[in-house]
């Protein structure tokens, strides 16, 4: 894979000094050093974690360090190939393509993308690595949380004006599958019938206005979950595994956001909604919200973020409470309230344009989630260097 | 007495700093492209306009002395400012990154030979090879 890479970059490089018009290679990237600086220790497994982040108790500079890039080839004055390559440190830095698409652009703001491309479902969906192109270090975990970023298919775009508004909107949709890592097994997420819409609207650029939907049929096949939803189907309770289990199950994604951004001042908020009927997936409602403040060159923010969902306990009365049965129910009551959030989030942040395409972000956060069956408190340090090229 | 000096001092700082008529956008002398207000300049500078005189448009950005000018008077933003914008549109595909040339006589070569190419030039670099469409 990696001679693969270097190779298409030669090929790539190659191409530019032949054809310079034709073809243009951008990149971005982030060194991150983090970790968790206080508490986020799981009482049952002795890991300690930080949401959002592969963080432990001790300092990283792998787990948020990435490097990407991007390669544009304009086949003729419409049509164009982009594909996008992204090496993290999470990932041992194994390249991936995130993006290979081709792209139209019709002309008078209509524009159209097939390939693998990036979900819209955020604010900062088309963009989420590029930590450059953000205030924070990474945008808030309490709404961009979702497993799934990209997906393979096609997406429609139309952008126009009136008066003092800039309008865009999009329409998509496609499939995704990718793997995961769920209760520290190994999982499938799959993404089939992905279709959404999503409007943003500026205005006197100074005030951003954002809606994002989409629904899919939702596939999750995780290690962890798999022996206990063989072991009620085994002993009948066929109707309480369909209940809990996410296979092929009706998701929605609902997203609000805005932006005031005054110069000096920058406000910046997002609201989620995340529901997968027919699954133990609670309701999710989360939001964030971001004030900062430039001065010069630096800008100091603060966030807080919140996340609420109610574990859907009528999945445990579907079992019949006695005592034969109690393992059972333990473990679908344990799987049930595990998703119950009562999650609170402050980030303090800061970032420092040194140079037009380099800035140095810190980033501290506490994490604070307190349900039936979780007390989780942690604390989390970062610094990072973010620039494009 | 020291904020009478520190008032003083605050007054001849916002005074040398006034902006003056600094520089020009330009495109090639024979584009159809009519002169612009300010918002339709910022406009196209933060890569929202389509076409210029009829083209697809051509963003040029340029190093030189009249680079500050250009981010205060038209865009309004700093350098790193309209830097994270256009990553945002690099890295979704909806834009070609801008050129980033070095000079006023670099800009005028590339809007003179490129249909659709519109940049900015210092005041007094502008010649009949140009047609300016905006002072700021």
């Amino acid at each position: 894979m990696k001679a693969l890479l270097a190779l298409g970059i030669t090929a790539a490089l190659a191409a530019t000094a032949a054809h310079a018009d034709g073809v243009q290679i951008t990149g971005f990237g982030q060194v991150v050093a983090g970790t968790v600086s206080n508490g986020g220790r799981n009482p049952a497994t002795g890991v300690v974690s930080f949401p959002g982040t592969g963080y432990t108790s001790e300092w990283s500079f792998k787990d948020e360090s990435l490097f990407a890039l991007q390669i544009r080839g304009d086949l003729n004055e419409q049509w164009s190939a982009t594909a996008q390559i992204v090496a993290r440190g999470r990932e041992d830095f194994k390249p991936e393509f995130l993006s290979a698409y081709v792209g139209w652009n019709g002309g008078n703001g209509f524009s159209a993308k097939v390939g693998r491309q990036r979900s819209p479902y955020y604010r900062y969906s088309d963009f989420l690595d590029v930590s450059y192109a953000y205030p924070w270090l990474r945008p808030p975990h309490a709404t961009y949380n979702l497993l799934s970023t990209i997906y393979d298919g096609g997406s429609l775009g139309y952008e126009f004006t009136t008066g003092d508004w800039f309008h865009s909107v999009g329409v998509f949709g496609g499939s995704q599958n990718s793997v995961a890592t769920i209760a520290n097994a190994p999982a499938t997420v799959k993404l089939t019938s992905l279709v959404g819409v999503s409007f943003e609207t500026t205005y006197s650029d100074w005030l951003t206005l954002r809606a994002g939907y989409a629904n899919t049929d939702l596939t999750i096949d995780a290690a962890a979950f798999t022996p206990f939803l063989t072991s009620l189907r085994s002993r009948g309770f066929t109707t309480v595994a369909a209940a809990i289990d996410i296979n092929k199950d009706p998701g929605t994604f609902l997203g609000l956001g805005g932006e005031i951004n005054l110069g000096k001042w920058l406000l910046l908020s997002e609201y989620t909604e995340q529901i997968v009927d027919k699954t133990f997936s609670s309701e999710k409602k989360q939001f964030y919200v971001t004030g900062g403040y430039r001065i010069g060159s630096i800008m100091p923010m603060l966030t807080y973020g919140r996340r609420d969902a109610d574990a859907k306990t009528e999945i445990i009365a579907m079992l019949p409470n006695i005592p034969a049965l109690g393992g059972l129910r333990a473990a679908t009551t344990g799987i049930v309230l595990s998703d119950a959030l009562n999650a609170q989030y402050w980030s303090y942040g800061l970032r420092w344009d040194v140079a037009k395409n380099v800035a140095l972000k810190v980033d501290y956060s506490t994490f604070k989630n307190k349900t039936a069956v979780s007390n989780v408190d942690a604390d989390s340090l970062a610094f990072g260097v973010t620039f494009i090229f | 007495m020291i904020h009478r000096l520190a008032l003083g001092l605050l007054v001849t700082a916002a005074l040398t700093t006034l902006p003056a008529q600094a520089g020009k956008i330009v495109v090639a002398a024979n584009s159809s492209q009519a002169a612009l207000d300010k918002s339709s300049a910022q406009s196209i500078f933060l890569g929202r306009t389509a076409s210029v005189g009829g083209q697809p448009s051509v963003i040029i950005f340029q190093k030189g002395s009249v680079r500050e000018d250009f981010e205060l008077n038209v865009v309004g933003r700093s350098g790193a400012q309209l830097g994270s914008h256009w990553s945002r549109l690099v890295f979704t595909g909806r834009a070609k990154a801008p050129d980033d040339l070095a000079n006023d006589a670099a800009v005028k070569a590339k809007v003179v030979s490129t249909p659709g190419a519109i940049g900015y030039i210092s005041d007094d670099a502008a010649d009949a090879s140009v047609k300016v469409l905006f002072d700021f």
